[in-house]
C-alpha cells in the first residue's frame, strides 16, 4: 500500500514539473522580451521556485513596461534551450530499432514501402530550404531563398484553387519566380535538380535496412510528397546506391500526397487491396499517420534532423548553420553506429572549429604569399593533419615549442615571463624553490639563494616572492648563460625547419600569441634567421592584460580567427576565462603527445627534445576525438565538394559551435571527469589532476 | 479429419513429416501459432504446398503477451489459465470437437493448455530431438515465462497428462535408461532417410527449397551462421566480416553454400559471398540440409556452434569457440604466424601461451604444418617455439615476459601476437631486448584501388641471428576475394623505417608503463586513504 502511495506520489510530482515546465516554455517562448530576460540576463544556476519567482517578477515588468514585443523565431529559442548531449554519447541515445527487429517485421510483409528524402536519402542540411542559399549564388540572385518560398507557397495555393489539392512540379514553381526575378524556367529548373542531385547521400541505416529488405526478398517501392518527377528521385536513389525498385510513386504525378492519404490509395490499387505493406518513414503525419488511417503498416523513423536539433549550435549564420547541423544530426542521429563520447566531442565541435581555422590559416598565408606555416605543439598537432588533408600541397611543418621552452630561451628579452611563469603563479601551489629550480633546470642558482638565506626546502609564499625574485634579477646573468646551449639547440632546429623561407606562419590555438611573440624575436632578432614571421592564433584574450598584442594586431602580424580586441568584441567578453572556456576549447585541439619542455644538444652535439611525463590515462580519449574531427572534416566537405565555399567558417559560426559546448561545465564534468590535466607542465610531475578535480577547484561562478 | 497445432520451424517439420509418412491419406489441418513469426511470414507458402488440407493462422501471440503481463502482476495461475482457454476458444478458427486425432507439437502454450483443461485426447510430439528424457533442460526451457513453469503440475506437459494418449519421441536419442509409456518412436533423421524422392521434393518445396545446390565433388564449402547481432554480441558489420575472413582463409576456392540461423535473418550472405554462392532459406530446418546438396561437401565450418558437429566424418569440419567472436581480428596476425612457423621448417610442438590455439591449428593445417598447437594459459618457459598473445587480464605480466626472456635458450623462439599493442617483451628498462627482435610486417592494401588500409606487426624474438636472418627473408602475399584485401607479409632490413618502428614500439611500451604506475599509485594512496580512515 505505502509502496503503491509513494509510486504514486512520484508520478504526480514528476508529471506537475512536466506540466510547469511546458508552462513556463509557453509563457517565455511567445515573447522575445521575456526570452531575453529569462535566458539571456537570468541566472541559468537559479534553483527551480527562484527560477519560477524570477519568471513571474518578469511578466509583471512586461505588463508594466513593455506592452509589444515581438515572437522570437525559431533560431533565436534555439539559440537559448538547446543544449550539449550531457548525459552521454549522443549517438547511443537514437533510440532506433535493431536491424533484426525491422527485418522481423518487414517477414509479415510482402511489400516494403520507403519514404524518400530523410529516410532513403539525407541533404547535408538541416533544413531543406537552405538549398535555395546554394541556388541563390549560383543564380547571382539575393534573396532568391525567400523568393523560391513565395513562389512554391503561390504555386500551391494556385493548385488547390484549380485542381483541389496541392500537388505542383518544379516548373510550375520557377513560372511563379518571374514575379520577383527574370529566369530561363527550363534552366533553372534543371539546375535547381542538378544542385540537389548533387547534395544527396545514402541514410547508412536505411541502407541497411533497404538491403534486409532486398534480401528478404520484399518488392520494394517508394512513395514520396514531392515536386520532383519520380525519374529524378530515381536517379538522386541511384546515385546513393539504391537498385532494385518494384516503382517509385510521386505526388505531383499522381495529384495527390501522402499526408492526404490518396497517394496510399494509389499505393493500394496497383498492389491490390489486399496486399501486406509496411511503410516505414520520418513524418508523424504523411509517414504515420495518415499511412496507418489508409490501412497500411507503418513503422516510424523519426527524423535525424529533429533529433539532433536538440544539441546544436543555433547562434550561426543561416547556410553554414544549416550545413554544420544537417552533417552532424545525419552522422549522430541516423542509428547505423554507437560512437564514444569522446569520438562526438571531436566530430560535434573539435571538427568544425579546426576546419574554419584551418581555411582561415589557409587564406591568410595565400593573401600574404607566405612561403611556410608551422603549427606549434601540441595544440597544431591535429591542426597540421587536417591542414595537409585539405590543402596538400602547401609546406608545412610541425614544430616543437612551448610556453616553458619560449620562456628560458627569452630569458635576455622577456625577464618578467620567467619571473611570472616559474615564480609568481606557483605561489598558490607552496612550491619550494628546490622544485622550482628543478622546473627551471637551473641548480646554479642555488648558491645565490642559499647566500640570500633561502634553504631549498624553502617554501615560496607571497612574502618571501619579491626577496627571492630580487635575488633572481641580481644573478640574471647566470640565468641566460645557463640556458646558453638550450638556445643553440633551438637555433639549429629551426634554422633546418625553415631553411630557404622568407615568411613564415606560426599558428597556435591562443590566447595571448606568447609562442608566436617568443618565436617571433628569436627568429627575427636574436638568431636572425633572415624570415619574417606571421602569428595566428584561434582567439585572443589575456586575463591579466587584455590589450597583450594590441599593437600586434593592429600592424597586422598577428590575426585571430574567432575573436580579439579588433573582432567579435562581444564573443571576447562572451568567452569566460574564469569559467574555463579556455581550457575547454584546448581540449578540442589535444595531441596524444608529452608536452614539449625544451631543446638540448647531446654528447654529439645534435638536437635533442626533452618532454615532459605523457599523461597516458588521456591518450586513447584524445584519439577518439582526433578520429571524430577528421571524420567530420572528411564528411563536411565531401557533402558540399561541389560548394567549397562551405568551409569559409566565419570565426563567430565556429565560436558559437564551442560555445555551446564550453558553456556546459557540467559536460565535462560527466564526461571528461578522468580527463587528465598537468597544471605543472616542466616540473617533471608524476600526479596529474583529473579535469574533475580541475573544474571542481577552478572553476567560478 | 487431423489436426496438427506447430510453433516453431522444427515443431511444423514434425507434423509434415508426420502428416506424409503416417497419415498420407487422411485429411488434415496445420494450425501454425503467430507466436512464431516465419509462420506468419511464410503461411502462403505452406498453404500452397498442398501438403495440408488447410492451414490456418492461430493468433495466440497476443494472449501470450498478456499470460506474462498477468504473470508479472501476480495474478493467480487459474484465473490465468482460464482467461487464456476463453481467449483461445475466440480466436480458434477450426471447431476442435469434430477433429478425429489431434497432435500437438508442443503442448506447453496456450493452445495446448486449451486442449488439456477441456480434456481433449490428444498426441504429444517431442519439443526437440532427443530432449524428451531431459526434463531439466525443457524447464530451464520453460523458466522464462513464470506462469508457464508454474502451470505444469497443474496440466502435466510433455504428455504427462490423463488426456495425451501418445508421445511422439526420437527413441533412440534418449537417455540411456530413459522410459514413457506413452512414448512411441518418432525420428526425424530416420524418417527422412527413408522418404520418398517425391516426398522429398514436396518437404524441400515445403520448406523454400527450391532446386538444390549442385557442385562438383570435394567442391563444396558449407559455412552454418549464427546470429551474433540478433544477440548483441557484435555489430551486424562485425559479424559480416567474420563470416567473410573465414571463408576468405578456410574455404577461398570452394563454392560455398550458407545455411543462416533460423533467427539469423540480416545476415546478406548472397551479397557478401556474391554469385559464387548458394544460401538456403534461413527458416528451414537443418535436418534437411544433407538433402539440399548435390555433391560431395568439402570443409562444413562455423564460428562457434555445435552444428557443424553432424558433419564429422562426411568432411573437414572447422569450428571454434567464443574466443573468435574476438580473435577474428586479429586473423592475419595468426595468418602471419603461421607463415613464420612454415620459415622456421620445424615440426615442434608450439605452446600457445593464451592466444586462439584453435584458429593457429586450422590456418596450420591448410598451410600443411604437421606442428601440434598446445594451449597454456600461463607463460611457460623451455619449449623450442612458443607464440604469446598480450591479452591478459593481468596489467603487469609484461614483468615476467621480460624476466623470462632474460632466461631464453638459444634455440628457443617466441612469436608475440601483440594484439593489444602492449609489447608485453619490453619491461621499460631492458632495450637489450630489442636486439633480439626481429619484427614482421603485415600491411592490408585494398585490392581494389591499392590503398594501404592497415599495418599490424607481429614480433619474433630469439638469440638465434641466422634464424632471424632468415626470417628476414620472409616474403609472402594473399588475396581476400571477400574481404577485397591483398594481405602482405614481410620483413625489411635494418633500415630506417624498421628503426622507427621500434622506437614507435619502445615509446608505446613506455607509456603503457607508465600508465601502469600510475594505476599502481592511485591503487596505493586510495589504500592508504582507507587505512587513514580506519577502514
Amino acid at each position: 500500500m505505502v509502496r503503491k502511495l509513494k509510486s504514486r506520489f512520484k508520478r504526480f510530482v514528476k508529471r506537475s514539473k512536466g506540466k510547469i515546465r511546458r508552462t513556463r516554455y509557453r509563457i517565455v517562448m511567445k515573447h522575445r522580451f521575456l526570452l531575453d530576460g529569462y535566458y539571456k540576463y537570468g541566472d541559468p544556476n537559479r534553483s527551480f521556485i527562484r527560477k519560477g519567482i524570477y519568471l513571474v517578477l518578469l511578466v509583471f515588468a512586461y505588463f508594466l513596461n513593455v506592452k509589444s514585443s515581438s515572437t522570437p523565431n525559431r533560431g533565436e529559442i534555439n539559440k537559448y534551450t538547446t543544449k550539449p548531449c550531457i548525459s552521454g554519447a549522443e549517438s547511443s541515445f537514437s533510440r532506433r530499432h535493431s536491424y533484426t527487429f525491422i527485418a522481423k517485421r518487414m517477414l509479415l510483409y510482402d511489400i516494403i514501402s520507403f519514404d524518400v528524402f530523410d529516410t532513403l536519402i539525407l541533404r547535408p542540411f538541416d533544413d531543406p530550404k537552405s538549398v535555395f542559399f546554394l541556388l541563390g549564388e549560383i543564380h547571382k540572385c539575393p534573396s532568391f531563398k525567400r523568393y523560391r518560398i513565395l513562389a512554391e507557397k503561390q504555386a500551391r495555393a494556385e493548385a488547390f484553387e484549380k485542381n483541389g489539392n496541392y500537388e505542383v512540379t518544379l516548373k510550375d514553381i520557377y513560372e511563379k519566380m518571374s514575379r520577383y526575378v527574370v529566369l530561363d524556367v527550363d534552366k533553372a529548373v534543371e539546375l535547381e535538380i542538378e544542385v540537389e542531385l548533387s547534395l544527396v547521400y545514402a541514410n547508412p541505416y536505411m541502407k541497411e535496412v533497404f538491403l534486409e529488405a532486398k534480401n528478404l526478398g520484399k518488392k520494394i517501392i517508394a512513395v514520396s510528397d514531392m515536386y520532383l518527377s519520380s525519374q529524378v528521385i530515381k536517379k538522386m536513389l541511384q546515385k546513393c546506391g539504391y537498385e532494385g525498385f518494384d516503382d517509385v510513386i510521386v505526388s505531383v504525378e499522381h495529384g495527390c500526397s501522402k499526408r492526404s492519404r490518396e497517394l496510399y490509395s494509389v499505393v493500394k490499387e496497383r498492389y491490390g487491396e489486399d496486399s501486406k505493406i509496411l511503410h516505414i518513414g520520418d513524418n508523424p503525419v504523411s509517414d504515420l499517420r495518415s499511412a496507418r488511417a489508409s490501412g497500411i503498416a507503418t513503422l516510424f523513423y523519426k527524423n535525424v534532423n529533429s533529433r539532433g536539433n536538440y544539441h546544436r549550435a543555433f547562434d550561426m549564420t543561416s547556410l553554414i548553420g544549416s550545413g554544420y547541423r544537417g552533417v552532424v544530426n545525419s552522422k549522430l542521429q541516423n542509428g547505423n553506429k554507437v560512437y564514444t563520447p569522446f569520438y562526438e566531442y571531436g566530430y560535434t565541435y573539435s571538427g568544425f572549429l579546426t576546419l574554419g581555422y584551418c581555411h582561415y590559416i589557409h587564406e591568410f598565408v595565400k593573401n600574404n604569399n607566405i612561403d611556410k606555416v608551422l603549427f606549434l605543439s601540441r595544440d597544431g598537432y591535429i591542426l597540421k593533419k587536417i591542414y595537409d588533408k585539405l590543402y596538400p600541397s602547401a609546406d608545412t611543418s610541425y614544430v616543437y615549442w612551448s610556453r616553458s621552452a619560449a620562456t628560458k630561451l627569452t630569458v635576455n628579452k622577456f625577464r618578467n615571463e620567467l619571473l611570472l611563469r616559474y615564480i609568481k603563479y606557483k605561489i598558490p601551489r607552496q612550491m619550494t624553490l628546490m622544485k622550482i629550480l628543478r622546473a627551471l633546470d637551473m641548480d646554479q642558482m642555488s648558491k645565490p639563494l642559499s647566500d640570500a638565506g633561502f634553504t631549498p626546502n624553502t617554501i615560496l609564499t607571497k612574502d618571501n616572492y619579491e626577496d627571492i625574485v630580487a635575488v633572481f634579477i641580481k644573478n640574471w646573468d647566470i640565468i641566460v648563460k645557463a640556458y646558453e646551449k638550450n638556445s643553440l639547440a633551438a637555433k639549429m632546429y629551426y634554422e633546418q625547419e625553415l631553411s630557404g623561407c622568407k615568411s613564415a606562419c606560426i599558428v597556435d590555438i591562443g590566447w595571448a600569441a606568447s609562442g608566436y611573440s617568443a618565436l617571433r624575436y628569436l627568429i627575427e632578432d636574436e638568431w636572425k634567421l633572415g624570415c619574417k614571421t606571421y602569428g595566428l592564433v584561434a582567439g585572443s584574450t589575456y586575463l591579466h592584460d587584455m590589450d597583450i598584442i594590441e599593437s600586434q594586431l593592429a600592424s597586422g602580424v598577428v590575426s585571430s580567427y574567432m575573436f580579439s580586441q579588433r573582432i567579435n568584441r562581444e564573443i571576447r567578453r562572451e568567452h569566460n576565462v574564469k569559467q574555463m572556456y579556455g581550457v575547454f576549447t584546448e581540449i578540442m585541439l589535444s595531441a596524444p603527445v608529452p608536452s614539449f619542455i625544451g631543446f638540448d644538444l647531446d654528447e654529439n652535439g645534435e638536437v635533442k627534445f626533452e618532454f615532459d611525463t605523457p599523461e597516458v590515462e588521456g591518450y586513447e580519449m584524445i584519439k577518439d576525438i582526433q578520429r571524430g574531427a577528421e571524420e567530420f572534416v572528411n564528411d563536411y566537405t565531401a557533402a558540399f565538394k561541389d560548394y567549397p565555399y562551405m568551409i569559409n567558417i566565419p570565426g563567430c559560426d565556429a565560436y558559437a559551435v564551442c560555445k555551446q559546448v564550453i558553456s556546459h561545465h557540467e559536460y565535462f564534468k560527466n564526461l571528461f571527469a578522468d580527463y587528465p590535466v598537468n597544471r605543472a607542465v616542466g616540473s617533471a610531475s608524476f600526479e596529474f589532476g583529473t579535469l574533475d578535480k580541475l573544474i571542481e577547484n577552478e572553476f567560478i561562478k | 479429419m487431423i489436426l496438427y497445432y506447430a510453433l516453431t520451424t522444427y515443431h511444423i517439420q514434425c507434423c509434415v513429416l508426420h502428416k506424409l509418412t503416417r497419415r498420407p491419406d487422411e485429411k488434415a489441418v496445420l494450425l501454425l501459432s503467430d507466436i512464431h513469426k516465419n509462420s506468419v511470414a511464410f503461411l502462403n507458402r505452406y498453404s500452397e504446398s498442398g501438403i495440408f488440407d488447410e492451414v490456418y493462422l492461430l493468433e495466440e501471440s497476443a494472449i501470450n503477451a498478456e499470460i506474462r503481463r498477468r504473470g508479472s502482476k501476480n495474478k493467480s495461475k487459474i484465473s490465468i489459465l482460464n482467461y487464456a482457454c476463453k481467449e483461445i476458444k475466440k480466436v480458434l478458427p477450426v471447431n476442435v470437437a469434430k477433429m478425429n486425432e489431434v497432435y500437438l507439437c508442443p503442448d506447453h502454450f496456450p493452445f495446448g493448455w486449451y486442449i488439456i483443461k477441456n480434456g481433449i485426447k490428444y498426441h504429444c510430439f517431442e519439443e526437440g530431438c532427443g530432449v524428451l528424457s531431459d526434463r531439466e533442460f525443457m524447464l530451464s526451457n520453460m523458466s522464462r515465462n513464470k506462469t508457464q513453469y508454474e502451470l505444469m503440475d497443474v496440466l502435466g506437459y510433455f504428455g504427462e497428462n490423463q488426456y495425451a494418449v501418445e508421445v511422439l519421441a526420437d527413441v533412440q536419442s534418449q537417455k540411456e535408461g530413459y522410459t514413457n509409456e506413452k512414448m512411441t518412436d518418432f525420428s526425424v533423421k530416420r524418417i527422412l532417410s527413408q522418404l520418398s524422392p517425391q516426398d522429398m521434393q514436396r518437404t524441400l518445396k515445403f520448406f523454400g527449397v527450391e532446386k538444390k545446390v549442385k557442385a562438383d565433388a570435394g567442391s563444396l564449402g558449407l559455412v552454418l551462421t549464427q546470429h551474433m547481432a540478433n544477440l548483441g554480441i557484435m555489430s551486424l558489420e562485425d559479424q559480416h566480416l567474420l563470416y567473410k575472413l573465414l571463408a576468405d582463409y578456410f574455404i577461398p576456392d570452394k563454392h560455398i553454400v550458407v545455411k543462416p540461423h533460423p533467427d539469423d535473418i540480416t545476415g546478406r550472405y548472397s551479397e557478401i559471398y556474391g554469385d559464387s554462392a548458394d544460401v538456403l532459406p534461413f527458416a528451414m530446418p537443418s535436418e534437411l540440409l544433407p538433402y539440399c546438396l548435390e555433391g560431395q561437401l568439402s570443409t562444413a565450418m562455423a564460428a562457434n556452434s555445435t552444428a557443424v558437429k553432424a558433419f564429422e566424418g562426411e568432411c573437414r569440419t572447422i569450428n571454434f569457440d567464443q574466443r573468435i567472436l574476438t580473435d577474428f581480428r586479429h586473423i592475419h596476425r595468426y595468418f602471419a604466424v603461421v607463415e613464420i612457423l612454415k620459415q622456421l621448417k620445424s615440426d615442434d610442438s608450439v605452446i600457445i601461451t593464451n592466444a586462439n590455439e584453435l584458429l593457429l591449428g586450422e590456418l596450420g593445417k591448410d598451410a600443411g604444418l604437421k606442428n601440434n598447437f598446445e594451449f597454456t594459459q600461463d607463460l611457460i618457459r623451455g619449449f623450442g617455439i612458443s607464440v604469446v598473445s598480450d591479452n591478459f587480464p593481468e596489467q603487469d605480466d609484461y614483468l615476467f615476459t621480460a624476466e623470462m626472456l632474460g632466461a631464453v635458450g638459444d634455440k628457443e623462439t617466441l612469436i608475440f601476437l601483440n594484439e593489444e599493442k602492449r609489447h608485453i617483451y619490453f619491461d621499460g628498462q631492458n632495450t637489450d631486448v630489442f636486439k633480439n627482435i626481429c619484427p614482421i610486417f603485415i600491411t592490408l592494401t585494398s585490392i581494389t584501388d591499392g590503398k594501404i588500409l592497415d599495418e599490424e606487426v607481429v614480433y619474433l624474438y630469439s638469440k638465434d641471428k641466422e634464424l632471424i636472418d632468415k626470417e628476414k627473408n620472409i616474403n609472402c602475399e594473399r588475396e581476400l576475394k571477400y574481404t577485397n584485401v591483398k594481405v602482405d607479409i614481410h620483413s625489411i632490413s635494418r633500415s630506417e623505417a624498421e628503426k622507427i618502428k621500434v622506437l614507435e614500439g619502445i615509446l608505446e611500451a613506455t607509456e603503457r608503463r607508465l600508465k601502469d604506475y600510475i594505476e599502481n599509485k592511485k591503487k596505493l594512496d586510495e589504500r592508504i586513504r582507507e587505512l587513514e580512515n580506519g577502514k
